[in-house]
C-alpha cells in the first residue's frame, strides 16, 4: 500500500516538475508576491506595487 | 566427494540372497561419501582391501515408492502405540517407529532408547535453566508451502555459550513419511524452516579467509553466505521422539552462515558433518501453518531475517531516475535561453538621500511560458545601490516587481584582503503573459549626488536548476531514509554475530 502511494507521490512530483518546466514556473522566485527563497509557484501577474 | 560420516556398522538382519557371507552382529568400519548431484558412496572397511560402493541418493518417489510407504507404515504405528514406558509403565506412541532411536516418556520425563521396537530406560532428564515451555506442542501438525503436512514429533532445547552467557533456542523435529524429517527452529521468537543440504554442494567461497579452521564465506546454490556464528551447541532438554540417539549434553560444533532469508548451518561431530538450510518464516506464516494465534513477537533482528524495505531504495529510485530523464528532455523541448533586453540606463543624481530616482527602459517583447530573469550591474565600490525594478505590460498596465540590491565592499584586515557582495545582481520570476513590456527602474544609492549608470538585462528561458534541486530533494528523501533503515537493520543483524560485520550482500526479499 505504502509502496503504491510512494510511487503515486513520485509521479505527482514528476508531473509538477514537468509542468513547471513547460510553463516556465519557478518554485522559488523573486516576484513581488513571492520573494526568493520562499517555495511558492508563481504563475503570473499579481498586480502592481 | 567428501566424507560426510564415518563410524562402525553392525550387521543386524538380512533377507533374501546376499552376495557375501553375512555374520550376524559382525561389525565393520565404514565411511559415507557424498558428492555433487546427489552422488553417494560408501567405503566398507570390513573387507580387505576395503570395498568402495558408488551410486546416487534417490527419493522414494524416484523408485516409485512415494505412495506405498505411508500405507506400509500404518500397521507399524499401531503396533508401536501399544508400547509402554519401561520406567513408569505409561503408554507411549511413536509417530516414526521405524526411524526412532530415542524417545522421552511424557509421563515420567525419562529418556528411553528404542532398539528394534524395544524400549529401554536410559536416564531421567535432568532439570535445566533453559525455558522448556515449547510454544508449539509435540504432536501438532503444520501445513507448509506446497500443501506439505509435517507433524512435530520431537522438540529440543539447545544452547550456545558465548563469553560466559548462555543463549537458548528451541528446535522442533518435523516428520512426514513421504519426505522425511525437517526442522522448525525457534530462536529469539524468529522462526526458520530447516531442510538438510548435501554437504558436497557447499563450497568455501573464493576470497574467503579461514577463521579457526572454517571458511568465513561459503557458496551454496548460487548464493554466497557469510559466517555469523561458530560455537559449540549443547542439547539442554528433549521431548518426544528422535531419529538419532539424542542425549542431554550432546555437543556439536555449530557454524552458521547467513544470506537472508537463508541460514546455512554446519554441525560437526567427530564422526559426522551435516549441513542444513533454514529459510526465515514470519510469525504470521508459522501461525498460519499450525493454525495458532499470538505467537510471541521477535524483539530483535534475526540472523537471516530479510529486510523488507528494499523497495524504497530500488524501485523507489525510479521517480528520481525519471526526474533526470525529464530534466534532460525538457532542455530542448522548452528552448534555449534568449536575451530580450540589454540596455544601459543612467539614473540622475538624487535630490536627497531618501528620494529615489526613476528611469524607464526601451520596450521589449516577452514570450509566454518562459521564466524571466532580470540582471542589473552597477559600478559600486564600497557602496550600494538598491533597485526596485517593475516589469510593466504596456497593453494591460499590469506590473510585476522585483528588488535587485547591489552592494560591493572590499577592504583589508588582519586576515588580509576581503570583499563582500558584487557589482551585479539578478532576480528571476515565473513566466509572464506574452506582450510588450517596459522596465521601470527606481533606485536609491549611497553617493546620492552622483548619477548612477546601470546596465539592465532581461533574459527568458533561463535554466536555474532550482525546480530540479527541489524535486531531487523531495524524491531523494524516501530512498535515503530507506538506505538508512537498511543500514540500521544490518547493524542490528550483525551486532549479535561473533563476526560482527555489517556489510551484507544478501538478496533480501521484499515482502
Amino acid at each position: 500500500m505504502f509502496k503504491k502511494l510512494y510511487l503515486v507521490f513520485g509521479m505527482v512530483v514528476l508531473l509538477l516538475y514537468s509542468m513547471a518546466a513547460w510553463f516556465g514556473w519557478e518554485l522559488a522566485n523573486s516576484g513581488s508576491k513571492s520573494r526568493l527563497g520562499v517555495p511558492f509557484i508563481y504563475t503570473g501577474f499579481r498586480g502592481g506595487k | 566427494m567428501i566424507v560426510a560420516e564415518k563410524g562402525t556398522a553392525t550387521s543386524v538382519a538380512a533377507d533374501g540372497e546376499i552376495p557375501y557371507q553375512l555374520v550376524p552382529n559382525e561389525q565393520g568400519q565404514y565411511a559415507d561419501l557424498t558428492g555433487k548431484n546427489n552422488a553417494f558412496g560408501t567405503i566398507d572397511y570390513s573387507m580387505s582391501p576395503p570395498w568402495v560402493f558408488l551410486g546416487s541418493q534417490v527419493t522414494l518417489a524416484d523408485i516409485g515408492l512415494a505412495d506405498a510407504r505411508p500405507a506400509e507404515r500404518k500397521p507399524r504405528s499401531v503396533s508401536a502405540a501399544a508400547m509402554g514406558c519401561p520406567n513408569c509403565g505409561g503408554p507411549l506412541s511413536l509417530a516414526a517407529p521405524d526411524k526412532t532411536e530415542r524417545v522421552t516418556c511424557p509421563n515420567c520425563n525419562s529418556l528411553l532408547d528404542v532398539n528394534q521396537g524395544n524400549l529401554s530406560y536410559l536416564k531421567a532428564l535432568t532439570p535445566t535453566q533453559a525455558d522448556t515451555n515449547f510454544v508449539l506442542p509435540v504432536g501438532a501438525t503444520g501445513t507448509f508451502p506446497g500443501d506439505i503436512k509435517l507433524r512435530i514429533i520431537g522438540a529440543v532445547v539447545r544452547s550456545v555459550q558465548i563469553e560466559g552467557v548462555h543463549y537458548y533456542w528451541h528446535e522442533y523435529l518435523l516428520c512426514n513419511p513421504s519426505i522425511g524429517f525437517r526442522w522448525l527452529v525457534h530462536s529469539d521468537n524468529h522462526w526458520n524452516f530447516v531442510e538438510p543440504v548435501n554437504p558436497a554442494e557447499v563450497e568455501a567461497a573464493m576470497g574467503s579467509t579461514i577463521f579457526t579452521s572454517v571458511p568465513t564465506m561459503v557458496n551454496y546454490n548460487g548464493r554466497r553466505y557469510k559466517i555469523f556464528q561458530d560455537a559449540p551447541a549443547v542439547v539442554e532438554y528433549v521431548k518426544g521422539e528422535f531419529y538419532w540417539r539424542v542425549e542431554q549434553g550432546e555437543k556439536v560444533q555449530a557454524i552458521d552462515y547467513v544470506s537472508a532469508p537463508v541460514m546455512l548451518s554446519q554441525e560437526v561431530t567427530a564422526n559426522e558433518v551435516n549441513w542444513s538450510a533454514g529459510v526465515y518464516m514470519t510469525n504470521t506464516e508459522v501461525e498460519k501453518a499450525f493454525g495458532v494465534k499470538d505467537l510471541p513477537k521477535p524483539w530483535s533482528v534475526g540472523p537471516n531475517q530479510p529486510f523488507t524495505g528494499q523497495f524504497y531504495y530500488t524501485w523507489g529510485l525510479l521517480p528520481l531516475a525519471l526526474l533526470f530523464v525529464v530534466a534532460i528532455f525538457m532542455i530542448p523541448l522548452s528552448g534555449l535561453s534568449s536575451t530580450v533586453l540589454n540596455q544601459q540606463i543612467t539614473l540622475p543624481p538624487m535630490v536627497n538621500a531618501t528620494t529615489a530616482q526613476i528611469a524607464f527602459s526601451n520596450a521589449f517583447d516577452i514570450k509566454p511560458n518562459r521564466n524571466v530573469k532580470i540582471s542589473a550591474s552597477a559600478p559600486v565600490n564600497n557602496s550600494f545601490v538598491d533597485l526596485d525594478v517593475d516589469l510593466i505590460n504596456e497593453e494591460s498596465q499590469e506590473v510585476e516587481s522585483v528588488n535587485v540590491p547591489i552592494e560591493y565592499y572590499t577592504g583589508t584586515d588582519s586576515d588580509g584582503a576581503w570583499s563582500e557582495g558584487g557589482q551585479s545582481q539578478d532576480a528571476t520570476v515565473s513566466s509572464l503573459p506574452a506582450g510588450k513590456y517596459t522596465l521601470r527602474v527606481e533606485g536609491t544609492w549611497q553617493v546620492a549626488a552622483q548619477p548612477m549608470p546601470i546596465n539592465v538585462k532581461v533574459e527568458q528561458n533561463v535554466i536555474r536548476g532550482v525546480n530540479f534541486i527541489c524535486g531531487l530533494i523531495v524524491l531523494a528523501i524516501v530512498p535515503i531514509l530507506g538506505l538508512l533503515r537498511k543500514f540500521t537493520f544490518e547493524s542490528a543483524r550483525w551486532k549479535d554475530s561473533m563476526f560482527g560485520s555489517s556489510s551484507s550482500g544478501s538478496d533480501d526479499s521484499d515482502d
